[in-house]
């Protein structure tokens, strides 16, 4: 039997790559969810520092009510601009 | 000075993902233990950890077990947990200038102290860690500002390693309210390695007891207590307790084959074989990690999960 492909839909997954795969807070997986986000991947992102360090968003943002500072190296936190 | 630090004086309301944190910070450290820490969580309350730290060998709290209390707030892991030592002697002892005898742990991640403050990187095992290391070989130095002064530090490490046998050796394994508060499961890993650390306590009376003569006044030079030698005394409580507890007689590759003959060891009969040796020597096979799994955290957590 021979069949034509008339139209086709092109499904991607993607995940987040890290050399440390867990969020240095809540020590759950980067590609999880962070605790108390709605679901894993864009509903928890991850975000760097451009000290490099790098957080669920949820994570840190609730760290930085706290105060302005990476939790892993102190320095004062600023986001890094996303390397497209 | 206020109590903020204190977790028996805190309040206990907590969430959900306070206890899933605390949790799973447990059972890594129970699955990957430190030498000589030991934690689990209290069976009624899950915020609440109970840890035993043993005083690392080649200083003067060598042999000594110390037991900590922490409560893990609400906000946690972005608040530090509160922390307790319990082994005071009823809030007699200073342990050391960060460890007051009302049971306060002086430590900036703690934030009871000034320096580098909490992050929410931090956890039980850091915590309990940067506890241990407070516990060294010339406590006197901790205080800050003192200067140099070697006498002013042989008289306080004799004030702490007599104070040491004393309360987190013989009060904590004997007979007495203290050991009694503790999980009974903590209390068991403190007994067991008190008999195998047994031969080390006896010389370390019948050294001191040379050093220190009886009856003299502890030359405290930091001035927060009072007190005075009494090695031998405490070599005849030791005796007594070792023998209560079955250490008195200590051989140590007789006990070992004994406890392998219970069934201890399962499918790994015969790995890690001390041989005899000093019983400094043997304490080092006691800590290992096969003992120290069998031990302590994992049935507390295990009933947890259930």
């Amino acid at each position: 039997m021979q069949v034509t492909v008339k139209s086709w839909h092109a499904v991607a997954s993607w995940t987040w790559t890290s050399e440390d795969d867990v969020c240095g807070i809540c020590h759950m997986p980067l590609d999880g969810c962070a605790p108390g986000a709605p679901g894993p991947g864009d509903d928890s992102p991850v975000v760097w520092g451009r000290c490099s360090h790098y957080f669920h968003l949820m994570c840190i943002n609730t760290w930085l009510h706290n105060k302005n500072t990476c939790p892993i190296c102190r320095r004062k936190w600023e986001f890094a601009r996303c390397a497209a | 000075m206020g109590s903020e630090w204190d977790p028996l004086l805190a309040d206990d309301n907590s969430s959900g993902k306070v206890v899933r944190c605390v949790y799973s910070q447990t059972l890594n450290l129970t699955r990957d233990p430190p030498e000589g820490i030991f934690a689990m969580i209290d069976e009624h309350r899950a915020t609440i950890v109970h840890a035993l730290i043993c005083g690392p060998r080649d200083t003067v709290y060598d042999g000594g077990f110390f037991y900590f209390l922490l409560r893990f707030p609400n906000d946690y892991p972005f608040s530090p947990p509160k922390v307790r030592l319990m082994t005071t002697g009823g809030g007699s002892v200073h342990f050391n200038p960060n460890l007051y005898s009302c049971g306060k742990v002086c430590l900036s991640i703690l934030g009871t102290w000034s320096g580098p403050a909490w992050t929410p990187v931090q956890n039980l095992t850091s915590v309990l860690l940067s506890i241990q290391s407070l516990l060294s070989t010339d406590p006197y130095y901790n205080e800050p500002g003192v200067p140099r002064n070697v006498v002013a530090s042989e008289q306080y490490s004799d004030y702490v390693r007599h104070e040491t046998m004393r309360v987190a050796v013989l009060d904590m394994v004997g007979d007495t309210s203290l050991a009694r508060s503790m999980p009974p499961k903590l209390l068991s890993v403190a007994r067991s390695l008190f008999i195998a650390h047994f031969p080390v306590y006896r010389d370390t009376c019948e050294e001191h007891a040379k050093r220190n003569p009886e009856g003299a006044a502890f030359a405290d030079p930091l001035g927060k207590t009072t007190g005075t030698f009494c090695w031998r005394g405490l070599g005849s409580r030791l005796a007594a307790v070792g023998s209560r507890l079955g250490a008195a007689n200590f051989e140590p590759d007789a006990e070992r084959s004994e406890r392998d003959a219970e069934g201890e060891g399962g499918g790994q009969g015969g790995s890690g074989s001390p041989s005899g040796g000093s019983g400094g020597e043997w304490l080092s096979q006691a800590l290992t990690p096969r003992q120290r799994h069998a031990s302590p955290g994992q049935p507390a957590v295990a009933r947890l999960s259930a």
